[in-house]
């Protein structure tokens, strides 16, 4: 067959038109590109259909499940005559009489308006959005660098208040966690720890504040370098940002690093005891207490708590089971039960209890009167010198009382002695009302003497040793003193008295947490007969409740439970001071030192405080060792 | 066979995850800090170190996965490390932080790595679920398939209402130029159908064809004999039409679902190792 196709294209109001001529069996109509009728649209299948001659007519067959519209009519196969409309997916095949040469003419017209596959027609996918994922990731990376990072760190050039004042990011979102409650106030100015950026924050950082804070140990026996073997900055124990409450490192491996063998470590000075665990490995408790030298200066000893050679030698009297009584002990008018508290009363915080003074506490029992005659009158306490002399102004200005001035001295009645029951007289002790006690190694006064003068003055001094000897030696400083007879204006002394105010100054002991237990649970008070007797728990008593860090079924305690790393009676810490205009350090004594505290000479040799060479541990060097 | 990237060589990554989360617990447990457990204790390091390592990597990961070609290890073992690993982070960093939690640029990059791992997790459920279900829905069709099918039912309609009634031609010829699939966001992830129709001279919602659908369904009660068949047959295939665009539209629901996770995942993650950089910047600005 000879076939002609003839492509229309409507063009608005013109058409273009192009023919190809075909020869062979059999002509074919789809989208593919070996069809004969190539229909460009996306919706026809590759072979939809095709021409073949059959009885010289031309028909037209549609392919497997496919099929096309006739004149309106929906076929399958048909025989195609000139001015058949064939219509396949909306386009028109047109049937039209042979022209020249072919046999067969058909116009084909190729709708292409109409040809946009529907799906083109809408969005069906998130990515013809277009959202723009990579810029969004962009500007989210680099808003965040220039946030916490760029603009904060601006700061180190202007000065981070500069930024804070402003209102732009600032370091103050660097902060990693809430600071201890002390160093709150410090929330906002960083710089003050964190004074050089990425260098962790310095020693010096926190001594700049904290000046008083101790070493641990002698730095004069084992230098002034702070290391204590796991832990040689202030960082190491006490960490920050951890919240509102915790910034002491409390572990017992801290301390046992070094203290569960102090020789291993080289640091045994021969005065502290090993210990690993206040329950497991702890040596029992020592108590220091105060003794008086031959010159009367007074010395800290220590010796074991149960040692039976303990006794205390403050020169004080005192029975503390007397004044304990259950029954109460006599008082001035009446009797009196005494509580511990009434003598013993903490400091604030209970660490301490405060001393015991005549004043405060035993005088209101030991009245220091010395006439029955006028109760009211007492000699001063602690001033013998002044006792004398306040006596002898009393007993003269007595004798005056009873002159009649104006007489012959012969006729005066002789003043009036204290009249002495039988030689006897009431001693000036509490409990005078129930438990009488009569002084009756008195012997009578000598009669006057020949002059006025004379007589006075006899009768003074009569008087006076008479009334000094019986407070001194009967009835009242002897009650609590140690006296002792000595040559001059006061022929007594008495030996002075000093109570040791901390048994246990290595450890610290609150009274206040402990106060449900009651004193005597651990102060065995009550059947203690003299002064002498130390009162002071040894380990057991606390061990009763305490245990060590992981103990069970008993609290847990910790070594800084009740000792402190920092001692008080050491080298301060923070021993820098002030920086001078070159840049060198200088300590509180005013001595030049390096970081660490020790003092330095202008060369930078290590010295001591007297200026001679030392080494780090602050040994004296040989003069061969001085470079 | 075909495993899924959950089983990847027999839950390699599944099993290397419980170790470093088990591994983490187990340590941090048995961990007796000097301080308060945070960031900055000796494990607190090591944890943050792991875990920075683990972001940047997984980051990586997820450029790594769009080179088919190149490179050691198949796709899919790269998304199964990605997502087990990824997945242990929570608990990794959650102990990092030593529970640490605050107004700062440090807890704020956990929040962000927090939603890029939860947006994760959403990935994982998308790709698991909707292209077994997308290919459900369409009988192993593509979508493009079904945009033929209707194409094809369009240009038929075309013929059988060519002899209808004005109105019957009207309804049917706007109903079809009027139908709308996809669109903006929330059409394409909601699968809002903004289709209209003109009913009587107005323009009304043709939601799900509805509207269109109750007119040919009236008219079809109202003819008889050979009217009655051709509307009858308009019925028909109208009604081949409205179904195959409710499974365009919820196929279009679902891939979008599947991908619009990105949109988020990979921005955020952008977002976090900003934020991971600032942390880390911070934390060693002021040791």
């Amino acid at each position: 067959m000879k076939l002609t196709v003839r492509y229309v294209q409507s063009k608005g109001a013109t058409r273009e038109v192009n023919e190809a001529v075909f020869d062979g069996e059999r002509a074919t109509i789809g989208r593919g590109t070996d069809q004969t009728i190539q229909i460009p649209d996306r919706r026809t299948p590759l072979a939809h259909s095709r021409l073949v001659v059959r009885d010289n007519k031309l028909e037209l067959k549609a392919g497997i499940s496919q099929s096309f519209t006739i004149n309106n009519r929906a076929s399958r196969r048909v025989e195609l005559n000139p001015g058949d409309v064939v219509d396949i997916l909306g386009h028109e095949f047109r049937v039209l009489p042979a022209e020249r040469d072919s046999e067969y003419l058909i116009e084909v017209e190729i709708k292409v308006s109409d040809v946009e596959p529907l799906r083109d027609r809408f969005k069906t996918r998130l990515s013809q959005l277009n959202f723009p994922v990579r810029s969004l990731s962009w500007v989210l990376f680099w808003l965040i660098v220039s946030v916490s990072i760029l603009i904060p760190s601006f700061g180190f050039l202007v000065g981070m208040d500069f930024m804070r004042a402003a209102p732009v990011p600032d370091d103050r979102q660097w902060l990693a966690g809430k600071l201890h409650d002390s160093h709150a106030f410090l929330s906002n100015n960083c710089e003050s720890c964190h004074a050089i950026p990425f260098v962790p924050a310095r020693d010096e950082e926190c001594l700049n504040c904290h000046l008083s804070v101790r070493h641990h140990y002698d730095t004069k026996l084992l230098g002034g370098h702070r290391d204590y073997q796991i832990a040689s900055n202030c960082q190491d124990c006490h960490r920050e940002h951890n919240g509102a409450q915790a910034i002491v490192r409390s572990d017992q491996a801290l301390c046992t690093s070094c203290h569960s063998n102090l020789a291993d470590v080289g640091l045994n000075t021969g005065k502290l005891r090993n210990a690993t665990d206040f329950l497991e490995d702890h040596p029992s408790f020592m108590v220091s207490f105060l003794e008086m030298q031959p010159d009367e200066t007074w010395q800290t000893q220590r010796m074991e708590v149960w040692d039976d050679d303990l006794v205390e030698v403050s020169n004080l009297k005192f029975p503390h089971d007397v004044h304990m009584s259950e029954d109460g002990i006599d008082g001035v008018d009446s009797v009196v039960v005494l509580e511990c508290t009434n003598c013993h009363e903490s400091e604030k915080g209970g660490l301490q209890i405060r001393p015991v003074t005549m004043q405060k506490h035993c005088a209101s029992c030991h009245l220091l009167t010395f006439d029955p005659e006028t109760p009211d009158r007492v000699v001063p306490h602690g001033a013998p010198l002044e006792l004398m002399q306040q006596l002898k102004g009393y007993y003269a200005y007595q004798y005056l009382q009873q002159q009649n001035l104006g007489q012959d001295a012969q006729q005066r009645p002789k003043p009036q002695r204290i009249e002495l029951q039988g030689g006897r007289r009431e001693a000036r002790r509490p409990g005078k009302r129930r438990n009488r006690q009569m002084i009756t190694d008195l012997t009578p006064a000598q009669s006057a003497g020949e002059t006025l003068t004379l007589e006075a003055k006899t009768f003074v001094e009569q008087s006076v040793k008479e009334a000094a000897t019986n407070l001194f030696e009967r009835q009242t400083c002897t009650v609590c003193h140690e006296i002792r007879p000595q040559e001059g204006e006061v022929p007594w002394k008495i030996l002075p008295v000093r109570l040791t105010k901390d048994w246990f100054p290595m450890a610290d002991f609150s009274h206040d947490s402990h106060i449900n237990l009651g004193c005597v649970g651990c102060h065995d008070a009550n059947t203690s007969t003299q002064a002498a007797d130390v009162l002071m728990p040894d380990i057991g008593s606390c061990r009763t409740c305490h245990g060590g860090e992981h103990a069970e079924e008993r609290l847990q305690s910790s070594c800084i439970s009740c000792h402190k790393f920092h001692v008080d009676n050491q080298r301060p810490m923070g021993a820098l001071l002030l920086i001078d205009e070159e840049g060198n350090l200088i300590d509180t004594d005013g001595n030049y030192v390096d970081e660490r505290g020790n003092i330095i000479n202008e060369e930078g040799d290590l010295i001591d405080a007297n200026g001679n060479y030392v080494d780090e541990l602050g040994n004296l060097l040989e003069p061969a060792e001085i470079r | 066979m075909h495993t899924s990237f959950l089983s990847h060589a027999k839950g390699r990554y599944f099993w290397l995850a419980v170790l470093l989360i088990l591994g983490s617990i187990v340590i941090y447990a048995m961990d007796n800090p000097t301080e308060a457990p945070n960031g900055g204790t000796w494990l607190g390091y090591a944890l943050g170190t792991i875990a920075a390592l683990l972001i940047v990597w997984l980051a990586y990961l997820g450029r790594r996965k769009r080179n088919f070609a190149h490179g050691w290890g198949t796709v899919k073992g790269w998304v199964s490390a990605h997502v087990y690993l990824g997945s242990s982070l929570l608990v990794v960093v959650t102990l990092h932080t030593g529970f640490q939690f605050g107004w700062n640029v440090h807890t704020f990059t956990f929040g962000l790595m927090c939603l890029v791992i939860f947006s994760g997790f959403f990935g994982v459920f998308a790709y698991r679920t909707y292209p077994s279900a997308r290919n459900d829905l369409k009988k192993s069709q593509t979508l493009d398939d079904v945009f033929l099918k209707v194409e094809k039912i369009d240009t038929e309609l075309a013929r059988l209402t060519a002899d209808s009634s004005s109105d019957m031609k009207m309804v049917v010829t706007s109903a079809i130029e009027r139908t709308v699939v996809g669109g903006g966001y929330r059409d394409q992830l909601f699968g809002r159908d903004l289709s209209s129709v003109v009913l009587g001279g107005n323009v009304v919602s043709n939601k799900g064809q509805q509207q269109a659908l109750g007119f040919l369904v009236e008219k079809l009660s109202r003819t008889e004999g050979k009217e009655n068949q051709s509307v009858g047959e308009i019925v028909r295939v109208f009604n081949t039409r409205k179904r195959l665009l409710d499974i365009i539209r919820e196929d279009i629901r679902m891939q979008s679902t599947a991908q619009v996770w990105l949109l988020f995942h990979i921005p955020v993650t952008f977002a976090l190792i900003a934020a991971l950089i600032a942390h880390i910047f911070s934390v060693f600005i002021y040791r």
